[in-house]
């Protein structure tokens, strides 16, 4: 419990489509409540970049993908439901 | 000249599928620059009916296609089609795409999506190859992680604006049940009947142990259209479908001929019976003779002295 870990986060978003507006409020919010100055967030517009979405196989929009730490995560949807959110992202630890 | 003009105006209207039997039982095959549905149970068909017609459409019309999968791997379905012939590894990459989109079976969902990074991506696809025939194979499968029917309403009318927009010749396939009550997925396809210009539904069933696979031109607008189920097979060369017209007039002259070949046999036989009936009757003739004799030559033995 030296250093906090740091998380990084690609979220791609289509343009300023309803989801993707929530997604990217969603996350914001998410971060800074539970990863306060610990995490890195890219966002990718797969409307300006479509051929990075064929390559990185992106086909629903908004989708995250946690590169850090590993394992590497993809979720898919506005990042609306936090609990299966935190549980993915390993920032919940189940109680016994 | 009218009706010849009308006739070519109809026919360019129409976007070849190249499968026997459809293109007659529709006059011509499916609305260019609109949006078929098609539907059925799993191993229908529909995948092998989607794919003939893009196939047909790059080798046939230099008209290049794309086919968008959510279930099945391309590399699966194009094993698949080695059966038939189709040799897709040539037309590969330039004249026909595949897009695998099959939802990662370790996705995690959190919320509602839409496909709009997909068709951004596919439209970048489009343009470099002018493609004009694009296929949705199993759409049902990525409704299906929608969050409530009016966002799988909302994804179903956003890509068949998109194709729209594009004047796309477009099929959807969907797997459809049977029992339409307790589909959940039924709902949006109900609405997609609805939306699209023409709707095909395929069946497979068994009857008394014999395959039975049947299609059925639900709607059709502005096209007349033979709306009776038409019988079809897959083939070693893919789908066939017996054309209504033109197979009930085969139908006939092969029931005449079978007719024909039933009337001789029938008085071949007859003429057998009646040579039959006759050596019977000689034959008891022969034996009643016999037994006359027999007894007279009894009656004669037990005359005879000397012996018991």
């Amino acid at each position: 419990m030296s250093r906090p870990e740091l998380f990084r986060f690609r979220l791609y978003v289509a343009g300023d489509t309803q989801n993707s507006i929530q997604a990217v409020a969603n996350l914001t919010v998410l971060c800074r409540a539970n990863l306060p100055n610990q995490h890195q967030i890219e966002i990718v517009d797969v409307l300006r970049e479509p051929m990075r979405a064929l390559k990185d196989h992106i086909h629903m929009t908004p989708t995250l993908v946690k590169l850090a730490p590993s394992p590497v995560r993809t979720i898919v949807g506005t990042l609306s439901q936090t609990q299966p959110l935190l549980q993915a992202l390993g920032l919940v630890t189940f109680a016994p | 000249m009218k009706p010849v003009r009308s006739s070519l105006v109809t026919a360019r209207s129409k976007a070849t599928t190249g499968i026997k039997g459809f293109d007659e039982i529709t006059g011509g095959g499916l609305p260019r620059g609109r949006t078929t549905l098609l539907e059925g149970g799993p191993g229908s068909g529909k995948t092998i009916f989607a794919l003939q017609f893009l196939v047909c459409g790059t080798r046939t019309f230099k008209e290049p296609g794309i086919f968008v999968t959510f279930e099945e791997t391309s590399m699966r379905i194009m094993a698949n089609a080695e059966g038939f012939g189709w040799k897709l590894a040539e037309l590969q990459r330039k004249k026909l795409f595949f897009l695998d989109a099959q939802p990662e079976p370790d996705l995690i969902q959190s919320g509602n999506f839409d496909l709009s990074g997909m068709l951004a991506a596919l439209d970048v696809q489009i343009k470099e190859m002018g493609a004009q025939r694009i296929v949705f194979d199993a759409l049902d499968i990525v409704l299906a992680l929608l969050i409530d029917s009016a966002a799988r309403r909302r994804e179903v009318y956003r890509l068949h604006e998109w194709l729209l927009a594009r004047e796309l010749t477009g099929i959807i396939t969907a797997k459809a049940s049977g029992d339409k009550s307790s589909s959940m997925s039924y709902q949006p396809f109900g609405f997609m009947q609805f939306m699209v210009d023409c709707a095909v539904i395929l069946n497979h069933s068994v009857v008394q142990g014999v395959s039975q696979r049947n299609l059925r031109v639900q709607k059709y607008r502005g096209s007349s259209f033979d709306e009776h189920e038409s019988p079809f097979l897959i083939g070693n060369n893919g789908f066939e479908v017996a054309g209504a017209r033109v197979t009930l007039d085969a139908h006939e002259a092969e029931l005449e001929v079978r007719v024909k070949s039933l009337q001789t046999e029938l008085v071949a036989k007859q003429a057998e019976k009646s040579l039959l009936a006759r050596t019977i009757e000689s034959r008891v003739q022969e034996l009643s003779r016999g037994h006359t004799r027999m007894r007279e030559l009894r009656g004669a033995d037990a005359a005879k002295p000397g012996r018991r």
